[in-house]
């Protein structure tokens, strides 16, 4: 038998190791991603088994359809002030954090509780706590005298407001974990050094803050946008989506589109519509990343 | 004139004070679920705030009238599950993507995490 070559083993070794890998990826990430993209061009429904290829015919209904626009508006809305206050709370709070002081890590232990609770737990919570007439908040901000009655926290109005509030709450937690961290590994002397030179608090903060975790910054702004992008949950269970559309965004609109409207073909033309949109996103990402 | 030293402990003693803030808003719904869960209905559904008295009937509900027990047993199965299937296979890519070199590594990395985001 011919002895394989040491380098060809290590190869075929470091290949076996991520077939399992690959395997799972396959099966509960591209199988599905690759089944959604071909319903997409299909009239199949909920109901039968019947599929026939109609081309782009549900793009186009989807192109001119108000809902659909609202939708793509309504995710770009929500995901970007999800990200971006989640950004902001996150460093303002973990520059907090990396100071020296008694009780630190307690700080550090709790602020990372919104991100352990799963959910449900934290939209029943807040649901209870915007009650319109029940609850906490409502009765809160009329004894203080901000309001002079309670307001519906789900009303078409500040229904948007609410289901970012709870994003937010639940998800800046990853922001603190990563910027943490990042922060630490600045070294000591850089801020003694910009202190001597007399570097107001602002300089130090956009001369030698800012360059250090530039790279940390990029991956929590592009993590943090591509999960609230693909955000389901929270609001399904906040708000489903209504009223009256205000809070639907994409991944609500596909659900409905399938499972409500049982047009499982639009409901797939819509989820790839998204994964378009992201997939630009994270070409963009990859770009930037490889400089 | 401040010695050096009060000037930094009042400096930590605004940080802690600032740090409140961020901990309020993540502690409060916690709190208000824990107190909750100890109130009675009546209070619940009434105008007051502090609730008059504390009871433990919920929690007695929860293992009389739902099945708690079984249901915390399906979420041990799933994690329990979970988290040995995914350290099983995460450890070997991991150790392969950086044991050894290969092209796109990084992407590959991408790939797992995004294939296990939200």
């Amino acid at each position: 038998m011919k002895e394989i070559p040491i380098e060809k083993k290590e190869f075929l070794f470091s290949y076996l190791l991520l077939i399992p890998l690959f395997i799972m990826v396959a099966v509960i990430a591209l199988y599905p991603v690759v089944y959604a993209v071909i319903l997409s061009f299909t009239d199949r429904d909920l109901f039968s088994t019947a599929m026939n290829f109609i081309g782009l015919e549900n793009f186009q209904t989807l192109w001119e359809s108000e809902e659909f626009w609202e939708s793509v508006l309504n995710t770009f809305v929500y995901a970007g002030s999800c990200t971006a206050f989640q950004v902001v709370a996150g460093l303002v709070t973990s520059l907090l954090l990396v100071n020296r002081f008694r009780g630190n890590y307690y700080f550090r232990a709790m602020l990372t509780f919104p991100y352990l609770v799963p959910t449900i737990v934290a939209v029943l919570v807040f649901q209870w706590m915007l009650n319109d007439v029940f609850g906490i908040v409502n009765r809160g901000l009329v004894m203080v005298g901000i309001l002079d009655e309670g307001v519906g926290w789900f009303d078409d109005k500040r229904a948007m407001f609410s289901v970012v509030l709870v994003s937010v709450w639940r998800f800046f937690p990853f922001a603190i974990m990563l910027f943490v961290p990042a922060l630490e590994a600045i070294p000591q002397e850089m801020f003694e050094a910009a202190k001597v030179d007399g570097a107001s608090a602002i300089q130090r903060f956009t001369h030698v803050i800012l360059p250090h975790i530039k790279e940390v910054l990029f991956v929590v702004i592009v993590l943090r946008g591509i999960w609230m992008f693909n955000m389901f949950d929270i609001i399904w269970l906040l708000t489903g989506g209504g009223p009256i559309g205000k809070t639907t965004i994409l991944p609500v609109y596909s659900y409905l589109q399938a499972f409500q409207e049982y047009e499982i073909g639009l409901g797939s033309a819509t989820a790839t519509a998204g994964l378009v949109v992201l997939v630009i996103l994270m070409s963009f990402y990859f770009r930037v990343r490889r400089k | 004139m401040m010695t050096l030293e009060q000037k930094e402990q009042i400096r930590r003693l605004a940080v802690v004070l600032t740090l409140l803030v961020p901990f309020a808003f993540v502690a409060f719904p916690y709190f208000w679920m824990t107190l909750c869960s100890f109130s009675s209905e009546k209070d619940l559904f009434s105008d007051r705030i502090i609730p008059l008295s504390l009871t433990i009937s919920h929690y007695q509900e929860l293992f009389d009238r739902t099945p708690f027990i079984t249901q915390f047993k399906n979420s041990v199965i799933v994690a329990v599950l979970a988290t040995i299937i995914c350290l099983a296979v995460s450890t070997l890519a991991g150790y392969s993507l950086s044991r050894y070199r290969h092209r796109w590594s990084f992407e590959k990395v991408m790939l797992i995490i995004k294939s296990n985001s939200s």
